[in-house]
């Protein structure tokens, strides 16, 4: 019944048909892209369709973004949260002579956590931030600590990571003496570096016995 | 040919609710899900049924791979050209699997997901003849899906990339993983192949064929759409 070789000349579809059939699937995509697809997957919702649909609530629910300068609250959905990846702990000495700046960054996945806390013997001006392995453009990144005027001796916290990447400190001394820094860290990463200038070292780090 | 558009579309969103229920994971789970990644990044040294679990099941749900090879074996009625099809495809994603990650070579995982997206509005336009209507030829569809396979397999890697994978049994857990994803395949295509054999003792098959192939070039445009705006925004 099916003819083997002319299977596909059977319908023997014309330029026209071709060029609409693929104009058709083009607009269809498009369609389906910017009502659905963008809103749920990245909460890009032009049309406002998503927001209908509640399919913005998807995209919600997986990213979790902390707005700059503000703590983002502890969600009370669990009392505990698994963990990728296994423990490791690090300290760091480190001196800054005036006008010096230094930054320690660890590689965590996407929810992993980490506390630190980091104390100086003066003020330092401190970022803390991180930059995703996949970013946009080559400069990106996302900051969840400033305090680049006055600058404070220390700082302490607990930190999810919000993206797969490397999330740390840069501090700077805008003072006019030697300020030395004591960081100590705990948490789910699986590596550290200091780079200061253009010079970058891997940091050993810890794994509790 | 609208209506026929319109035919086919309820056809293929049936199958699509269909798959989603016999596959809960497949509308989510292209990437390694979570618990599985937080298992690779755990795991030390050697662990083959794991990893070959692993291959086959982002096979069984990575519905990009899935709609190119339903693209390939589309035409072809004799099983003789299905195995060398499909093992030209194999040999392709093969190379740059092992290649890709035991080279330590990072492609840009959205750049790579756009052009396996673009492999299947390809596949899908070759098949409504349209490379002869308006090329005048064919562009041999062996080397094509050879290449096509060299692409998907860069994205496998960059999805094992996504992990942090011990150095410990590397290679090992590389091949089973590689192992896994024929597996899968084969199970794939088991279950496209009987589906098409059904469709196409029955007329509408060759009537409904250029409208489904339009089908298959809507998806492959909205994945090329999705990876293009992942790129930009970098989520």
């Amino acid at each position: 019944m099916v003819d083997q070789q002319g299977a596909k000349q059977f319908e023997a579809p014309s330029k026209q048909a071709i060029a609409k059939a693929t104009g058709i699937a083009l607009v269809a995509a498009l369609v389906i892209l910017f009502t659905a697809v963008l809103p749920a997957e990245y909460g890009i919702d032009p049309l406002k369709t998503g927001r209908a649909l509640h399919l913005t609530d998807l995209a919600k629910a997986t990213e979790s973004k902390p707005a700059v300068g503000v703590r983002p609250v502890a969600a009370p959905a669990g009392i505990y949260t698994a963990q990728p990846g296994s423990y490791k702990t690090d300290s760091e000495d480190l001196s800054l002579m005036p006008g010096e700046g230094v930054e320690i960054k660890y590689h965590m996945q996407k929810g992993a956590g980490m506390i630190y806390s980091w104390k100086a013997t003066g003020p330092v001006a401190f970022e803390f931030h991180g930059e995703p392995d996949n970013k946009p453009n080559k400069d990106y990144f996302e900051s969840y600590e400033l305090n680049n005027q006055a600058g404070s001796d220390h700082s302490f916290g607990s930190f999810t990571a919000p993206t797969t990447g490397i999330h740390g400190w840069f501090w700077e001394n805008k003072g006019k003496k030697q300020v030395d820094i004591h960081l100590v860290t705990a948490g789910f990463y699986n590596s550290a570096k200091m780079m200061a200038g253009d010079e970058k070292v891997d940091l050993e780090i810890q794994e509790p016995k | 040919m609208t209506a026929l558009y319109l035919r086919a579309a309820a056809v293929a969103g049936i199958l699509l609710i269909l798959t989603m229920l016999v596959f809960p994971g497949a509308a989510l789970a292209h990437n390694v899900s979570k618990r599985d990644a937080s298992f690779v990044e755990s795991n030390q040294g050697a662990a083959i049924p794991a990893f070959m679990y692993l291959g086959a099941k982002h096979m069984v749900t990575g519905y990009d791979h899935i709609a190119f090879l339903v693209g390939v074996i589309f035409f072809l009625y004799r099983l003789k050209d299905i195995v060398q099809y499909v093992s030209l495809f194999t040999l392709g994603h093969s190379i740059t699997l092992l290649g890709g990650v035991l080279g330590g070579v990072h492609a840009n995982p959205y750049v790579i997901d756009a052009i396996i997206g673009f492999s299947v509005v390809y596949k899908a336009f070759d098949n409504m003849d349209g490379f002869r209507r308006f090329l005048g030829f064919e562009p041999n569809t062996k080397v094509a899906v050879l290449i096509f396979g060299l692409f998907h397999g860069f994205g496998l890697a960059t999805k094992l990339q996504e992990l942090d994978l011990s150095k410990n049994g590397l290679v090992t857990n590389i091949v089973s993983f590689n192992a896994g994803v024929e597996i899968g395949q084969v199970l794939a295509l088991t279950a496209v192949l009987i589906a098409l054999s059904v469709w196409r003792t029955r007329p509408s098959f060759l009537r409904d064929a250029f409208a489904t192939n339009a089908i298959l070039m809507t998806v492959g445009f909205i994945l090329v759409g999705y990876q293009i705006t992942g790129y930009f925004v970098g989520a």
